[in-house]
């Protein structure tokens, strides 16, 4: 599993960097659909192998499984 | 208007009607049926009328400019036509009207169709819905998206040919639930200059159409002619090799659908085929490369409507939006490198094996009522835009071609679809072996509840 990163300070950091702000983005709750998001993205990172650069991908043209 | 756009070019040529009794009753259906199905946001009639009548001039004066000529097109809303606004669905857009077609419309009227007027899209092209449009098999079921006014108008035979935009099945899925043929083309065949995008690396545009046939010269005009996409119309399936898809993500879907699978391979194995079982465990990681991929690029075109309009944007698409601004870049950087892995093992797949095309259920449910957000498939609950683009996403991700062709109807009496895809550039190929299943396999005893 990727190490997490902190999805709060990610939100806070990337509302104020894109200009978002209002009642209209609530932070708790977007934190969670992050949360989600980044979810999805550790079964993508099992899958690409991205997790350790070096490593072949599961699988590959010229590593047929 | 139920007639085909073959049919229609050759009552045109000899002279049986007229461009201009086609956009007459066109006018007076439409009229008629978008009380119930609103399927079009806007139709200009005078300029429907003045389109009909140059047409029958040039027909007068010997001018043939293929099967598309004098052939009703409704254009998807995200599509600019000069002299209608483009909104998208959204208050985001616009009233005024945009000066200059799109290239894809630029194209259809140098092949001689008729521009019938802009079909109805979920808002900014992002969703399955596309409220209030009806399905016309039953007007309390959604006709799906995004693309659903163009499935809707097609659907209920008020024009021949819709053009939709597919980003992770918008064509397939509203042809699908409409049962009509749509084609999602490989991925770059037809310009997308002058439409609104979504997602830029996943968006297609392509037609929706009462046949495969008629998918097939609608593609021929949406890319300039220069390639007959319907050359291979007539070919036999006799010798082909099928690669049956009915695992995950194909599965879990409706008895129904399942049943409906079973009777298209059979079908096209007594027309010589031969259909294999296949598993492609990469489609396991579909949505998470899908939906990694959206929210950044959908945010980059977004990102001035997000920060200064949020309120006039859905709640749900919002969250997608900000989703994209606030991500990790890496998000997109692995769902990318994912595409990259489920494109290749596709493509070996159907190497390995010889396959000629794939054969998937289009969707794993038929059209839901309006009222209802989920299916359940034994103890399993999926939001419909998950279950509606699970089958259909694979092939946005690898740019393959891919049609939804009719192939039978639920229990309910609503339209199932097939999904055949072949290797990218091979669209004719797709549209043909859709013509042969259509063509020879016996038709539904249903048809849409609003119709012409």
């Amino acid at each position: 599993m990727a190490e997490q990163p902190d999805v709060a300070a990610l939100v806070e950091a990337g509302l104020a960097l894109a200009g978002l702000s209002g009642p209209l983005f609530d932070h708790e709750a977007i934190r969670l659909d992050l949360v989600d998001r980044l979810a999805v993205d550790d079964a993508l990172d099992a899958f690409v192998g991205v997790g350790d650069p070096g490593a072949p991908a599961p699988f590959s043209a010229e590593d047929p499984r | 208007m139920t007639r085909s756009v073959t049919e229609i070019a050759s009552a045109l040529r000899s002279g049986d009607v007229t461009a201009r009794d086609l956009a007459e009753r066109f006018l007076d259906e439409q009229h008629r049926l978008d009380q119930q199905l609103h399927s079009f946001v806007a139709v200009d009639a005078d300029d429907v009328l003045e389109q009909a009548d140059r047409v029958d001039t040039e027909r007068r004066n010997g001018v043939d400019r293929g099967p598309l000529h004098g052939v009703l097109v409704g254009v998807k809303d995200i599509i600019d036509v000069a002299g209608y606004p483009t909104r998208c669905g959204s208050p985001l857009y616009s009233d005024r009207a945009v000066e200059r077609d799109a290239e894809v419309v630029t194209k259809l009227r140098s092949a001689g169709a008729i521009i019938a007027g802009k079909t109805a899209t979920h808002e900014l092209a992002c969703g399955v819905v596309t409220s209030p449009t009806a399905n016309p098999w039953d007007t309390q079921r959604v006709p799906g998206g995004s693309s659903g006014g163009s499935g809707a108008a097609v659907g209920a035979g008020l024009v021949p040919i819709g053009l939709g935009s597919d980003t992770g099945g918008s064509i397939r899925i509203p042809a699908a639930l409409c049962g009509t043929v749509g084609h999602k083309p490989t991925y770059g065949l037809v310009s997308v200059t002058g439409v609104e995008p979504l997602s830029v690396s996943l968006d297609h545009l392509g037609p929706l159409g009462r046949t495969a046939a008629d998918c097939a010269h609608a593609l021929t005009a949406m890319t300039g002619g220069n390639v007959d996409h319907a050359s291979m119309l007539g070919r036999d399936v006799a010798g082909m090799r099928f690669g049956l898809l009915m695992d995950a993500p194909f599965a879990p879907m409706q008895p129904d659908i399942e049943r409906a699978m079973h009777d298209a391979t059979e079908h096209l194995t007594s027309l010589g085929g031969s259909c294999v079982p296949v598993r492609l465990p990469s489609l396991d990681h579909t949505l998470a490369a899908e939906f990694g991929i959206i929210p950044l690029e959908a945010y980059l075109h977004h990102a001035a409507a997000l920060r200064d309009r949020p309120a006039d944007i859905d709640p749900g698409i919002r969250t997608l939006l900000v989703a994209g601004a606030v991500a990790p870049a890496s998000l997109h950087h692995r769902a990318s490198r994912a595409r990259v892995l489920i494109t290749q093992e596709i493509a070996r797949t159907m190497d390995e094996l010889r396959l000629d095309a794939l054969l998937s259920p289009t969707l794993p449910a038929t059209a839901s009522l309006m009222t209802r957000s989920e299916f359940t498939f034994g103890d399993i609950v999926e939001h419909i835009s998950v279950s509606w683009v699970r089958t259909t996403a694979p092939f946005n991700l690898s740019g393959q071609p891919a049609v939804s062709v009719p192939c039978g109807l639920d229990s309910e009496g609503l339209p199932i679809g097939l999904q055949i895809t072949t290797r990218a550039g091979t669209d004719a190929l797709a549209l043909a072996i859709a013509h042969a299943f259509e063509s020879t396999r016996p038709s539904d005893s249903g048809k849409p509840k609003v119709h012409v």
